[in-house]
């Protein structure tokens, strides 16, 4: 830029500050690149931004890692300041199988949690109370031997089942699941059963694997009953996908009551009344059914109809003529015209679903996750519903299709592999729950409230229950009892709800402070990915030698996996209780194991990654290291079709359906004159009909059908509505983000969505109080009248409402000041002090905080409802709406957990009632359950039939 | 090379992750964006939509940020991106008038102006825009528009573009695939101070400071044009509703433009940048300047002034114009900076011009009094006449400056500079009145006249067809939105009650009244002029 002749004479008399300008030398690289070549990553000159148009060089050690901030485990590339030795930022890694190096606002959003100036960075044990929120800092070698001499006892005193590791978001593949075994402990819980349980166990029942692996990309018609453009994993990847197949012509239709980002892109969007999803998929299939859509050769070949006739129809012959006849008769009452009454849909858009469906013949994707199938009781049936349309479709692990997600994601070899745990847990599955998929985590408050066990050493890992589950009081009522909780260990890169109630607080790295393996079913094909201490490895590659990843991360800042090596190494000091020698090198005997060790045995037995590794002069772990990922397969279609190898069918027997046995268990399937592996199901077929179900009790449910939901009946009629608490936005991480400026900055309240309808029966206005009723209790929230959801059902996103009491610390972008009260047992009063402020901090943002509501945390007004199958927490709850009354302010919540615990024993009868133990048996033998135990424990009693 | 941005709403999923990746890459205080993505909703349950719609620097190939820029801190670069240099920002916040598309902001760590600039610092070493990679749906897609084989102009070539507000004529290089109408047009959809997932109840950027000092007091009306944290926000008060007063005065004007939709997401307010100073100094000025320009008028009209007469003005002149300077530079967020108007000019930005017709003025009314003192007669005159043409200029230029600022409809009007010569002579003779020392009635019939000019100037500018919405809506919320009472005071009386004190020819005590209404006439008038134009959302 030419300046005028003034500004040159004046900076040359010094009357202004000479301003450097040199031009930047001209770039000749057209057209402009995305990421920097691998071989610039120990080097990479960049000009720094904010000196920019000053030309200043900023030099980068760039690291791939990947994100930790949902469990889609999408690749970053960390950029690591050479003069700071600090992670300037996180771009996208473009060597990343799954998100091919784009990222959703998480993703650089990492560098917010990095560096959070509230972040916790050495551990600390509370000096007062449980709960009381006075700490005090200790060395990880005190806590260590506290913890583990805890564990010990329990171990010793043969309490296996009183030591649990509850995680939020695992971010690893069998890790944990691994270091419990070693322990010998049933000690695995999750958040699945406020999450996925309903969808799982519907997809477990047709095929064994819990998850859909849909093949957007290449899909001609695409169904969701999640809103995959925006939240879920693997949002970021299959969000590509699913526009990179809608750029490609294929249609989109999206099932949810809301208008989410997702149905708003949709061909086609069914705003169903919630709980009806099933009766609108089953008009879709019979649909198909009737205009004869259906790929016959499919059904015929790889589908149960065999024992379904034998089931239902036993009177008649088994054909498949006889089946295709039932099956019709089967639906004949799921018209378009009764899925729209039930659904408040159009007749019209039911036909115009199911055409769109019926021309998509086998490239037809769909998804359920969460909603529906979270959402209501019998919501597992969704998934079975859906499901029903991709076998009827033909488009069952085919291209375009939906793979059952076992084909999608790496199973890692591991170094050792300890026996089943000897004891099995019934506070995770307990016995009425024969199905749940999986842990009955959203009433273990209830459970141990009614008298069926304790916890002796509790560890919540990346898990705030007191926040993200229902009863939130329920869950602080039983930390605060140390007869029931007598040690909570928070592992955590953040304060949470729940931390506040530990007794250790345990600071945890975040995605680029800890080491990790992720594989997850994005599309079709299989990769593994290495989430990795970035300073660590820039440590290593400039050769200063790291015992620890700690020592790299800031404060003192440890990572799980080298938590668990040195807290099992402590609890079995001298290898007595048989810990210890599953944590030995299996490359330096008798010494223990490194974290490097554990990741580099796994890289070395991964198929295809040596010899890669080895075509660019590098072991395995050297190529993981500099890569972050690998492509271990490309395309996985139609595995079912796999044939058996002779080797395989050795010794085997073929059943007059097909099913090829050996040793008692089912190995394939015959189809035509072709030995093939099938599905890993008891029939090796699809299961339409599960015999499962029905030995398990519910031979009603057996086969895809629709079941009302709790919410049924619930009408905009005397106030009285549905609420949606599960919607979420794009922007957060569950309940970890309130740690990111800029995450909190785009969305920090939650208003009551109301249609404009409702608001004006109500006279409700945007903005105005509203009080929401529960089962258990009352919320107060602002109101924000749209035309985006249904008449009749209001909504609640479930992100916001973050809070911290006054002793409390952590969080502020997000937390509300709140005073919790307890007048009378079980009734608990929360009431905001104040909104979120501004405040001082080593952030000078801090003091620019522009908003204050940070919403209402309306989880904790929530009854538990587990689904008496699938054990999932049925989120929809029936709510009445009301003006407050005087004196009642925004955020405050009312709660009696006395209530509570009668709606659990309501709920929970109802699987008690139920009740069927085939044989003994606690649970099918052949579905998944984390840390399974061993055989033995799986019959009730002593009622093994070996035994 | 023409670099350029097709943003392709047949993709976008409205992740915010642009927003995020901008943040991180340019470390971007909190509350302020170079780009982020608007929701707009539109249609009645089930037939609803929601539409994502990225905004940003439009890299304009004629930029008005560019033009108005005093000190050339905001100036195109030869490969088309318009860049700026933070290190020759004023904060004088021009530029957020120009700019049409509401895509600069204060900066509040460097208090400096700021807007996206392309990743000019990666675009020179060869790599996209950090918004361009992280996108999961490659929505945005950066590219050279001058190249016929890049996939921008592929896209470009193929498909139906928009571009915001092309009437401006600011050739925007941001093109928008199935843009929406409701979102790329600021009034569609209407701004609210708190949306669905979000809300604000403090000022950002250049009102940041104002959190940052004293964040407990938060009900200053700084940030939000006439908010209402006061009531809204928080502490249990149950809300109104959560359309500000202002939002409201706007809609109530506005009704009869049908809302095309409900804007649901977006970025927060940056509220009105241009407060009483702006008006202040335009009033000072036209102190200066019309004192100057009625010595001189005065003379010609074969009154001529005494020596004492005429030192008391130029005196009054200098004290103003020093009153004008010092508010310039109280109105800068960075006022050290003040002296790079003068000698960092951008010869093209009207700020630069009057800056130096201002000095120049300064200068010659010093050497005129000076001329005086010493009985220099002969150079008194040709100073004077000097100084003259000076003041001309000075008391008009701002409409000039105005007009430049491209974002504000109303300020494009033909009348400003004839409104502002206008203001200047009515001070002058308010001011002559007061200096005179004699009886004169000519003065007060020359004030009744000028201030009956000055009515109609108004009348004309308020009521007369206007040439955009924006502009005419302006003129809509001066009478009847939150400002409406300055409009009113201004017009009653700073205009009709002193006319009707002179028609009345009442003593000399009660004409002063009229001159010193008069005065405070101008002030309240410029400061409708200048604060309610800035209530129209530019995006």
């Amino acid at each position: 830029m030419k300046t005028s002749w003034i500004e040159r004479w004046s900076e040359k008399l010094g009357l202004l500050p000479k301003l450097d300008r040199t031009p930047a030398p001209r770039q000749v690289a057209e057209p402009l690149a995305g990421y920097p070549p691998p071989e610039h990553w120990d080097d990479f000159v960049e000009w720094d931004a904010k000196a920019w148009p000053r030309l200043q060089e900023r030099h980068y050690t760039i690291v791939p890692t990947t994100c930790f901030n949902c469990e889609s485990g999408c690749g970053l590339l960390a950029y690591i300041d050479k003069e700071t030795n600090r992670v300037r930022k996180f771009e996208g890694n473009p060597h990343h199988p799954g998100s091919r190096g784009r990222n959703c606002a998480k993703g650089p959003a990492t560098i917010n949690q990095i560096n959070d100036p509230e972040r916790i960075l050495h551990p600390l044990k509370r000096s007062g109370l449980r709960g009381e929120g006075r700490w005090e800092r200790v060395g990880w070698d005190q806590a260590l031997e506290e913890i583990a001499s805890r564990i010990r006892e329990s171990l010793r005193a043969n309490r296996r089942d009183k030591v649990v590791y509850h995680v939020g978001r695992p971010g690893h593949e069998g890790y944990a699941e691994r270091v419990l075994k070693a322990w010998g402990v049933d000690g695995h819980n999750s958040h699945t059963n406020i999450c996925s349980a309903g969808a799982r166990i519907g997809y477990s029942l047709w095929h064994k694997s819990d998850r859909p692996s849909p093949d957007h990309a290449h899909a001609e018609v695409i169904l969701l009953l999640s809103s995959h453009l925006e939240t879920g994993h693997y949002f970021n990847p299959h969000a590509q996908r699913i526009l990179e197949g809608m750029m490609q012509g294929a249609q989109l239709i999206v099932m949810d009551p809301r208008l989410s980002n997702t149905a708003s892109l949709a061909d086609l969007w069914l705003p169903t009344y919630p709980g009806t999803e099933a009766a609108v998929l089953l008009a879709i299939a019979r649909l198909l059914l009737e205009e004869d859509r259906v790929d016959w050769d499919f059904v015929r070949d790889w589908v149960n109809w065999d024992e379904y006739l034998k089931a239902c129809h036993p009177e008649r012959p088994v054909t498949f003529e006889e089946f295709q006849a039932q099956v019709q008769s089967e639906y004949s009452q799921f018209t378009p015209q009764f899925a729209a009454r039930e659904s408040g849909v159009q007749v019209e858009q039911v036909r115009r679903a199911a055409r769109m469906i019926g021309r998509a013949g086998s490239r037809f994707a769909c998804h359920v996750w969460r909603s529906a199938s979270i959402g209501n009781l019998g919501g597992w049936q969704v998934a079975r519903c859906l499901h029903w349309l991709s076998v009827l479709t033909g488009s069952v692990g085919t291209e375009g299709g939906t793979s059952p997600s076992s084909w999608n994601k790496f199973h890692p070899q591991l170094f050792d592999v300890p026996p089943d745990p000897p004891v099995w847990n019934e506070l995770h599955f307990p016995p009425e729950y024969t199905l749940c998929h999986y842990e009955m985590s959203p009433i273990l408050p209830h459970l141990i409230k009614d008298g069926r066990g304790s916890l002796d050493v509790y560890f919540t890992r990346v898990f705030n229950p007191v926040w993200t589950f229902p009863d939130g009081f329920s869950w602080i009522e039983m930390l605060l009892d140390e007869e029931k909780v007598g040690c909570h260990i928070a592992l955590t890169p953040t304060w949470n709800e729940t931390a506040y109630f530990a007794d250790y607080v345990l600071p945890m790295g975040h995605a680029s402070e800890r080491h990790d393996l992720n594989s997850y079913e994005t599309h079709s094909g299989t990769w593994i990915a290495f989430r990795q201490p970035v300073l660590r490895e820039k440590a290593r590659r400039e050769g200063r030698s790291v015992r620890f990843t700690w020592e790299t991360n800031p404060g003192e800042v440890w990572e799980e996996d080298e938590f668990w090596i040195e807290l099992s190494w402590q609890i079995d000091p001298d290898g007595a209780l048989g810990i210890r020698q599953h944590f030995l090198s299996p490359y330096r005997p008798q010494s223990k194991i490194t974290v490097q060790e554990y990741y580099q045995f796994i890289f070395e037995n991964t198929p295809g990654l040596p010899e890669e590794s080895a075509k660019e002069g590098l072991t395995p772990l050297e190529y993981m290291r500099k890569y972050g990922a690998f492509e271990v397969e490309h395309r996985t279609y139609r595995r079912h079709t796999d044939r058996l190898s002779t080797q395989q069918l050795k010794g085997s027997q073929t059943l007059p359906n097909g099913t090829i046995v050996r040793d008692g268990e089912p190995i394939g399937l015959q189809v035509g004159n072709q030995p093939c592996v099938g599905f890993p199901t008891p029939s090796r077929k699809q299961e339409f009909y599960s015999s499962t179900l029905a030995r398990f009790g519910y031979p009603e449910h057996a086969i895809p059908g629709y079941i009302h939901s709790h919410i049924d009946g619930s009408s905009g009629e005397a106030g009285e509505y549905v609420l949606l608490p599960t919607f979420r936005l794009p922007v957060h991480i569950h309940s970890r983000s309130a740690n990111s400026k800029w995450l909190s900055e785009i969305a920090h309240r939650n208003p009551v969505w109301i249609n404009r309808l409702d608001a004006a029966r109500l006279g409700l206005r945007t903005g105005q109080l509203v009080k929401i009723e529960t089962e258990i209790g009352w919320f107060i929230d602002k109101v924000w009248v749209t035309e985006a959801i249904r008449p009749g059902v209001i909504a609640c996103s479930h992100h916001l409402g973050r809070w911290r009491r006054a002793q409390d610390a952590g969080n502020r972008w997000l937390t509300s000041s709140v005073q919790i009260s307890n007048p009378q047992p079980g009734i608990w009063k929360m009431e905001q002090v104040s909104g979120v402020d501004a405040f001082e901090s080593s952030d000078p943002d801090s003091r620019r905080i522009f908003w204050r509501e940070g919403g209402v945390h309306q989880n904790l007004t929530h009854a538990v409802h587990p689904d008496p199958i699938s054990g999932a927490h049925c989120w929809l709850q029936r709510v009445r709406l009301s003006h407050p009354a005087p004196g009642e302010k925004y955020g405050d919540i009312v709660v009696d957990t006395n209530r509570s615990f009668q709606v659990f024993k309501q709920w929970n009868e109802w699987a008690r009632r139920r009740e069927t133990h085939p044989g003994g048996l606690r649970r099918p033998r052949w579905l998944n359950r984390p840390l399974a135990p061993r055989e033995s424990l799986w019959w009730l009693g002593k009622r093994h039939p070996r035994t | 090379m023409n670099y350029g941005f097709v943003i392709d709403n047949r993709k976008c999923i409205g992740c915010h992750a642009c927003t995020v990746a901008c943040k991180s890459e340019h470390e971007i205080p909190l509350g302020v964006n170079r780009t982020h993505v608007k929701y707009v909703e539109k249609g009645i349950f089930p037939q609803t939509r929601r539409s994502f719609t990225v905004t940003r620097c439009n890299h304009c190939e004629d930029a008005p940020c560019v033009e108005i820029c005093p000190t050339s801190a905001l100036f195109t670069r030869r490969d088309g991106i318009v860049d700026f240099d933070s290190e020759r920002c004023i904060a004088c916040r021009s530029c957020m008038q120009a700019c049409p598309y509401d895509a600069l902001y204060i900066d509040p760590e460097t208090r400096t102006a700021a807007k996206c600039n392309y990743c000019a610092h990666r675009v020179q070493r060869g790599y996209e825009p950090a918004c361009v990679i992280v996108c999961p749906v490659q929505a945005i897609v950066s590219g050279d528009l001058h190249d016929p084989g890049a996939r921008i102009s592929t896209l470009l070539a193929g498909q139906d573009v928009s571009v915001r507000k092309p009437e401006k004529g600011t050739r925007p290089n941001v093109f928008y695939i199935d843009g929406d109408r409701a979102a790329l047009e600021p009034a569609a959809a209407s701004p609210h101070d708190s949306y669905f997932a979000s809300e604000q109840s403090g000022g950002v950027g250049h009102f940041a400071r104002w959190i940052e000092q004293k964040r407990t007091e938060m009900a200053e009306p700084l940030f939000l044009p006439d908010d209402t944290s006061s009531q809204s926000g928080w502490g249990g008060v149950t809300l109104a509703g959560s359309i500000s007063l202002s939002q409201r005065a706007v809609d109530a004007v506005g009704r009869e433009l049908a809302q095309e939709g409900q804007r649901v997401y977006d970025a927060p307010g940056k509220g009105i940048l241009w407060g009483w100073q702006v008006p202040a100094y335009i009033w000072t000025k036209a102190v200066a300047t019309g004192s100057v320009l009625m010595l001189v008028l005065q003379g010609r009209l074969g009154d001529q002034p005494t020596p004492a007469e005429t030192a008391a003005l130029l005196g009054i002149s200098l004290l103003f114009l020093a009153l004008t300077g010092l508010l310039l530079i109280a109105d800068l967020d960075r006022p050290e900076r003040f002296p790079y108007v003068l000698l960092r000019p951008n010869w093209r930005s009207w700020l630069v011009r009057g800056a130096y017709v201002i000095t120049g003025l300064g200068l010659l009314s010093s050497l005129a009094l000076l001329a005086l003192w010493q009985g220099w007669e002969p150079l008194l005159t040709p100073l004077l006449a000097a100084a003259w043409l000076l003041a001309l200029v000075g008391a008009t230029y701002t409409a000039f400056l105005f007009a430049q600022a491209k974002g504000r409809d109303f300020w494009q009007s033909p009348l400003s500079p004839l409104r502002m010569l206008n203001h200047a002579l009515i001070a002058g003779t308010a001011v002559m009145m007061a200096v005179r020392t004699e009886e004169s009635t000519g003065l007060a019939g020359l004030l009744g006249v000028l201030l009956g000019a000055n009515l109609a100037i108004l009348l004309l500018e308020v009521w007369t067809p206007h040439n955009s919405e924006d502009a005419a809506r302006a003129a809509r919320l001066m009478r009847q939105g939150p400002d409406r009472h300055f409009w009113r005071a201004g017009l009653w009386l700073g205009s009709v009650f002193p006319i009707g004190l002179i028609l009345l020819q009442p003593p000399a005590l009660m004409l002063g009244l009229a001159g010193v209404l008069a005065l405070a006439g101008i002030f309240l008038t410029e400061y409708v002029w200048v604060r309610t134009p800035q209530r129209i959302p530019l995006a």
